[in-house]
């Protein structure tokens, strides 16, 4: 099994890459937290990498789509994590480039009728699926995809309005950086995490269910 | 602006008809959509029964979740025998079912829910190539953000929410937290509001931010000059506050049609009261009655 690091927008220090053999640059809910070329260019000299995308607005989707063509053809990147239905057309021209179902559009794609399912997947050339929780596993596996299993954070809300900057905005000024806010109240068993645009809780297994292709883990202050 | 609102029953339908909406949706009980299940009717006579007051006025039904394919068949069965009794349209999620309906060759006018991920000119490509009419704008996607959809290619239509007074702190059908929307015993207790708790965080208190009430009126001034054709009434379990709701957007619309400037629109929406519309308050089931019909 593959152990893969979350990395987010920004390099990571060299020693926090032991014990893992791929970067997943970007994110799967902020549109802002993309690496750009240079970053990328860092990252691929230690390991393949992965790029995150979000859901996008006209304005994220536009950069979004620059930025993974420019990195796929310097062979900077060579799998993206898709999660909105508009940026798998842009991609579908570039030929080599591994697509995997984020975690938002596996909730969809994860109970959907599956005849459907196999068609689109195969229309668009997704190959696998990240995931934190297990059922979906099961249902993805099912589909024919290979698993990233994401630990030990699961996805519980995202928002488009950036908890930290108080906006929509496709530009920002990167104020959740190395910021993860630990949300607790008593009517709660356990605290969320809030990261980026996205509440999480510690519940998704370390250990992965048998079958998983990939193991992601999120860096300590990405 | 039209107005579509969302009922519960014939005698909400007959109440928001006579008040000025221009066309109802429903959902009906075993159809899965995106309320809870007492919010729906609770056969196929009932959504008869709202086709018939409505009259020429288009009414829809809501099945806007993923649908299971072993629904397929009985949905299809339901869809055709409502629209020989004269339903207009279908909102829907499902990329899969709008696909299959498309394949059957099932011409119901089709509204693409505000849970499906359509926030951008792509994703609406996507959505159009399986034969959407209308987007029901993201609660989440500002006008700022809106331009080609608004005004988009393809001759879909828009319908979008008054913000100010109806909004998701996160994006609706991404948000697994607790809340009174799904909540199976209708406590609404602490933990059914996730959402609205206040929480301690190193630093201090924290709450999941939303807009404020300036930027969601200007949002809404936004939307109607950006030719958003519809603004949505969605079902509530309780019919008095979406009553209310009805009435403070109506009286929006028109100082929007009576060609009120940004500065005078923003003041006058900023005294009406919302609070009585925020989740916790309104989130209690109370079906329309004969109180309802003296709102």
């Amino acid at each position: 099994m593959e152990k893969a690091l979350l990395s987010g927008r920004l390099a990571p220090p060299p020693a926090a890459l032991k014990g893992f053999t791929r970067l997943v640059a970007g994110s799967e809910y902020c549109q802002n937290k993309l690496p750009d070329l240079k970053t990328l260019a860092a990252l691929r000299r230690r390991a393949p990498v992965t790029l995150a995308t979000s859901i996008l607005t006209d304005e994220g989707l536009a950069a979004v789509s620059a930025l993974i063509s420019a990195a796929f053809r310097r062979d900077l990147i060579d799998e993206v994590i898709v999660n909105d239905w508009g940026l798998l057309q842009p991609l579908k021209k570039l030929t080599g480039l591994a697509l995997s179902a984020g975690r938002l559009l596996c909730v969809e794609l994860s109970v959907a009728e599956p005849g459907w399912t196999k068609k689109f997947l195969l229309e668009y050339g997704i190959t696998s699926a990240e995931t934190d929780d297990k059922k979906m596993a099961e249902r993805l596996k099912a589909l024919g995809l290979e698993i990233s299993w994401h630990a030990p954070h699961a996805f519980k809300a995202v928002t488009t309005y950036c908890p930290f900057e108080k906006h929509f905005k496709a530009k920002c000024g990167f104020s959740c950086e190395g910021r993860a806010l630990k949300l607790k109240n008593p009517h709660l068993k356990k605290p969320l995490l809030l990261v980026e645009k996205v509440y999480l809780t510690p519940d998704a297994s370390v250990k992965p269910p048998a079958g998983i292709s990939r193991l992601v883990v999120r860096g300590k202050g990405f | 602006m039209k107005f579509t609102v969302g009922v519960k029953s014939a005698d909400e339908a007959r109440y928001f008809l006579e008040n000025g909406a221009d066309e109802l949706y429903c959902g009906l009980a075993g159809l899965l959509n995106n309320r809870l299940p007492r919010e729906n009717l609770p056969g196929v006579s009932g959504a008869e029964e709202i086709i018939r007051l409505a009259g020429k006025k288009r009414v829809f039904l809501a099945v806007n979740e993923i649908v299971p394919a072993k629904l397929y068949g009985p949905a299809l069965d339901i869809l055709k025998g409502l629209r020989r009794r004269g339903l207009f349209g279908v909102i829907l999620r499902d990329p899969a079912f709008l696909a299959f309906l498309r394949a059957e060759k099932f011409s119901l006018y089709v509204t693409l829910s505000t849970l499906a991920l359509c926030f951008n000119r792509g994703a609406l490509e996507f959505f159009g190539r399986l034969g959407i009419n209308r987007l029901v704008l993201p609660m989440q996607l500002m006008p700022e953000n809106a331009g080609s959809l608004l005004k988009n290619k393809f001759g879909i239509e828009t319908e979008v929410f008054c913000q100010r007074l109806y909004y998701g702190v996160n994006v609706d059908s991404m948000c697994f937290l607790p809340c009174p929307q799904t909540a199976e015993s209708g406590s609404r207790k602490f933990p059914d509001f996730t959402c609205l708790l206040p929480f301690k965080c190193r630093g201090g208190e924290f709450r999941m931010p939303m807009p404020g009430p300036e930027y969601m009126m200007n949002a809404f001034y936004d939307f109607y000059h950006g030719c958003a054709d519809y603004v949505k009434i969605a079902r509530w379990p309780n019919t008095l506050r979406q009553a209310d709701l009805f009435h403070k957007v109506r009286y929006l619309v028109k100082l929007l049609e009576k060609g009120a400037s940004r500065k005078l629109f923003v003041h006058e929406g900023l005294k009406i009261d919302s609070k009585p519309l925020e989740y916790g308050k309104s989130f209690t089931f109370r079906p329309a009655g004969p109180a309802s019909r003296r709102a």
